[in-house]
């Protein structure tokens, strides 16, 4: 596709002071902000020595900037530290974990496209009616919605009460329901208005009436000319919205004993686990790039006016 | 509908505008019905004390995790507090969270929108990447990673969303500061000699009051979500405090003997973070219907 | 084989709104002959466009509605046909090219796809014969390197290239009839010439009708064999063109001409008509113009005029010329 290789490089390119941009930034939340990790870690029963004996073990003596070195020079290699209670490398740990985690967020991100799109479609050509006010109204709904009290809720209603299905950990497909479903439900309130309001704009533009005048069926006129414009910055919005998803999981992960990253983030915390938790946070960091990236190509991909710039 | 471009010389809200998207906004339904909630909410904050039939830290062990019932409307949780009265209570701690949360977000992101639309030049393009980037990555995790650093606390998360979430609002202020200053009064002022800050002041200021009050509407639910999702991992709010994302979680132990504990905080969070959007969807409609989040 | 080729009678298109009904056609009635260039003019709002979108059943839905009359395009009433009918023709054999060149194509296709689409929608053409006609429509409307340009996108097309791809889509079919809304309008005055000449020289070759609706009277000049005026919804003078600009009779259109600065007459004032142009949701009752007008008289205020033929061709609406005025 003309202008496509070059897009993207100039793409890639471009992303590389992102990702670094990330990095330091990730790296100074855990570092900058008041406290002293290692007495953190250690409480106060300690002897001074000890302290001083922990801190230089861990690093943490040296200024910072050869901190956030050497810390990226391992992270560039796969090595993200030694978790602090674990004992294990950080990168097993994360690593096991990634993968529960993205079959939750694209289970829930499937979901939610299946229904939020066509809904925020239909609303649209069927505008201002009685379908319209409705499928809104369930949208606001949804997206107004608290993802750790409906997870909470789904685990009373179809585990404890109607007993139908799991409430914790990974046993098979049946226990990616609820968590799925909590994670992605109130997305579609989003999607749909979203949806909607692209379509909206698309359906006043004055090709849409070339489209007609031409002697288009109706249907090839909203699918094949209208969504089709339409649905670009949607596309965009869903490829950003996966790190939100990301950050949605480490809620619904913890509520369903999900074995996935967010869940490992969350005892992290717990436990004080800097490495842990400055792993983790890097990886998601990596992966909004990622997103953003892959968010960027699609557009080019789908819109011929954004490649040939 | 025809949407009218107001061709205006000074772009001052008249009263006549002003009336006519007042109209507007009361004829919009569901901002009224938003608008109502809020007010509800809001007086329940005020006259927390009055409604609240018991203290919310209270306890008493003979009425531990009772139904709800006339004497405790939502419930005893394992402490014997009566939930309604932490329910009630914990709309004071809802309201400070989101209404601080916002308010801190607004200054540092209009501040910095006011630069970067204004200077222009390199000073905007630091900040805009700034933002951008910061913005890119979800607000929950980064504020985790504050957290962790700084300690919990209801305070620190508080703290850590706001500083992370300043986005939306450079946004707005830098595009509708952009707009403004390329205006003849602008110019002719700068041409007598008028300083930036007068001009600012003056003439661009009162040009993003709207539009950025429209969107702190519209970012209070999600300052609401967040704070209440850091309190409900533990995060935030400490006990015995009445915060609803506090209770949700003590009461997650409870969740079969003792559903009420969870279910009542939960669906007064949904109730408040409907209510501000409905508004915020009204105000949205009624003063700037081109603006996008 | 008759003559006429589109018979607009008693026109009535009303607009549903929240602030009341909006009668943008009142009662038009309009004959186009084969093979002529019929221009329609009037000033922003009298329902030009309404008149074409009604021809073409493309008015919006909700709000708009057709509520009487008849178009008959070769004998037959294109408001009995059916949706699937009408779609048939649309492109077909009756086609529009709108104002703005910039808008009217769909950014993300390729020129030759959209093209290709009207083609292969009414031909019923091989993808292969397919992308041949619509090299070959390219040529026809001088686009060159014809082949390679097919593959661009409209963004990559000056305005003047996208209204002639916009040509080409809608002739590609060969349609009896062209309504072209506002084609020039939107372009730089060395392309206008450009694009109307092409029009000219298609309009020969396909043996085409043309409806041209445009407010520029310099355009109508040029192009036109017959021209219409309208104003507030009602078709209030037509004749060819020499005798609309040389004796025109309705009062609208002599303040119309009068208006315009003409640098082979030695003119000391514009004229302006006062007033201006009435609400068509409380029209005036009687002659909508009646409000604005030097020679109005109480007939004028109570009844709206018939259209009077007051010679060979030559129609206008107005009280001056019926019986009852002197």
């Amino acid at each position: 596709m003309a202008g496509m290789k070059r897009y993207v490089i100039i793409k890639l390119i471009a992303a590389i002071p992102v990702v670094l941009g990330a990095t330091v930034i990730v790296f100074s939340i855990m570092h900058l902000t008041p406290g002293d990790p290692v007495r953190l870690i250690l409480g106060d029963r300690f002897s001074p020595e000890r302290v001083e004996e922990l801190r230089e073990q861990l690093g943490l003596d040296k200024p910072l900037p050869v901190q956030y070195f050497r810390w990226l020079a391992g992270a560039v290699r796969g090595d993200l530290g030694i978790s602090t209670a674990a004992r294990a490398s950080v990168s097993t740990l994360i690593f096991e974990r990634i993968p529960y985690t993205l079959l939750l967020t694209v289970t829930a991100m499937a979901i939610s496209i299946l229904l939020g799109i066509p809904i925020g479609v239909i609303s649209a050509v069927k505008q201002y009616t009685i379908v319209d006010h409705i499928s809104m109204a369930a949208a606001l709904f949804w997206l107004s919605m608290p993802g750790f009290w409906l997870g909470l809720m789904f685990m009373l209603l179809f585990g404890l009460w109607l007993g139908w299905l799991p409430l914790s950990g990974y046993n098979g497909a049946k226990s990616l329901i609820l968590p799925a479903l909590t994670l992605g439900l109130p997305q579609i309130g989003m999607l749909a208005r979203l949806m909607r309001s692209e379509m909206l704009e698309v359906l006043r533009e004055d090709y849409v009436m070339t489209a007609r005048a031409k002697g288009l069926k109706e249907f090839l006129v909203m699918y094949k000319h209208a969504l089709r414009n339409a649905v670009i910055s949607v596309i965009v919005y869903l490829f950003l919205g996966i790190p939100w998803l990301i950050s949605g999981a480490v809620v619904v992960e913890t509520i369903f004993a999900w074995p996935g990253m967010g869940r490992l983030l969350y005892r992290a915390i717990l436990t004080k686990d800097f490495p842990i938790v400055q792993g983790v946070i890097f990886i998601i960091a990596i992966l909004t790039v990622l997103c953003n990236l892959l968010g960027d190509i699609v557009t080019g991909f789908l819109d011929p006016r954004i490649r040939h710039e | 509908m025809v949407l009218v471009e107001k061709e205006k010389k000074f772009e001052f809200r008249k009263s006549s505008q002003l009336r006519m998207e007042l109209r507007r906004l009361k004829r919009h339904k569901p901002a009224m019905i938003g608008l109502g909630i809020t007010l509800m909410i809001l007086v329940i904050m005020l006259f927390a004390p009055v409604i609240a039939p018991y203290p919310y830290e209270e306890q008493d062990l003979a009425h531990m995790l009772e139904k709800p019932s006339l004497e405790y409307p939502f419930g005893t949780d394992a402490v014997g507090r009566c939930v309604f009265s932490r329910v009630v209570y914990g709309s004071r701690i809802a309201f400070l969270v989101g209404f601080v949360v916002v308010s801190i977000e607004a200054g540092i992101g209009i501040t910095l929108g006011l630069f970067a639309g204004y200077f222009g030049g390199k000073l905007d393009t630091i900040i805009s990447s700034l933002t951008d980037t910061v913005w890119a990555f979800p607000p929950l995790v980064l504020a985790l990673g504050i957290v962790t650093a700084i300690g919990p606390g209801l305070f620190n998360v508080v703290a850590a969303i706001a500083v992370v979430s300043w986005a939306p609002f450079t946004r707005i202020t830098r595009a509708k500061v952009q707009s403004v200053r390329e205006r003849e009064y602008v110019e002719a002022g700068r041409a007598i000699g008028e300083s930036d800050a007068s001009l600012i002041w003056r003439y661009i200021l009162p040009n993003i009051v709207a539009s950025n009050l429209v969107l702190a509407t519209l970012t209070f639910p999600s300052a609401l979500l967040t704070a209440s999702a850091m309190s409900f991992l533990g995060f935030g709010a400490q006990p015995p405090s009445p915060d609803w994302g506090a209770i949700l979680n003590e009461g997650r132990e409870y969740l079969r003997s003792a559903p009420w504990i969870s279910t009542f905080p939960g669906m007064a969070i949904l109730f408040t973070v409907l209510g501000f959007n409905f508004l915020g969807d009204g105000l949205r409609d009624a003063f700037d219907p081109r603006m996008k989040l | 084989m008759s003559q006429v080729l589109l018979s607009i009678r008693n026109l009535k298109t009303h607009f549903y709104t929240e602030e009341g009904i909006v009668e943008a056609l009142d009662g038009v009635n309009l004959d186009i002959m084969r093979g002529e260039t019929l221009g329609l003019v009037g000033e922003t709002g009298c329902g030009k466009s309404v008149t074409a979108l009604s021809v073409m059943r493309l008015v919006p839905s909700p709000p708009g509605k057709i509520v009487a009359g008849e178009i008959l395009f070769e004998g037959r009433d294109l408001l009995d046909l059916s949706a699937e009918e009408m779609r048939r023709i649309r492109g077909g054999q009756i086609s529009m090219i709108f104002q703005d060149p910039m808008t009217s194509l769909n950014p993300v296709y390729a020129i030759g796809d959209q093209v290709g689409e009207a083609i292969k929608l009414h031909q019923h053409t091989t993808r292969i014969v397919t992308w041949k006609r619509v090299v070959d429509a390219l040529k026809l409307v001088r686009i060159a390197d014809a082949e390679e340009r097919a593959t661009n996108y409209p963004h990559q097309f000056s305005g003047g290239m996208r209204q002639r791809a916009m040509i080409a889509m809608m002739l590609s079919c060969r349609p009896a009839l062209l309504i072209a809304d506002e084609p020039t309008t939107a372009l730089d005055v060395t392309i206008q010439a450009q694009v109307l000449l092409l029009m000219q020289e298609l309009q020969r070759e396909l043996n085409m009708s043309i409806l041209l609706i445009t407010h520029n009277l310099g355009v109508v000049a040029e192009m036109c064999d017959r021209v219409g005026v309208m104003y507030s919804g009602n078709m209030i003078e037509l004749a060819d063109v020499e005798t609309l600009f040389e004796a025109p009779q309705h009062p609208y259109t002599q303040g119309l001409l009068g208006s315009i600065p003409r640098p082979d007459q030695d003119i000391e004032e514009l004229e302006i008509i006062p007033g201006s142009v009435p609400s068509l949701i409380n029209p005036p009752a009687g002659c909508r113009f009646h409000p604005r007008c030097p020679y109005a008289r109480e007939i004028c205020r109570q009844e709206k005029p018939e259209e009077l033929v007051i010679e060979k061709g030559h129609m206008v609406a107005c009280h001056q010329f019926g019986i009852h005025w002197d």
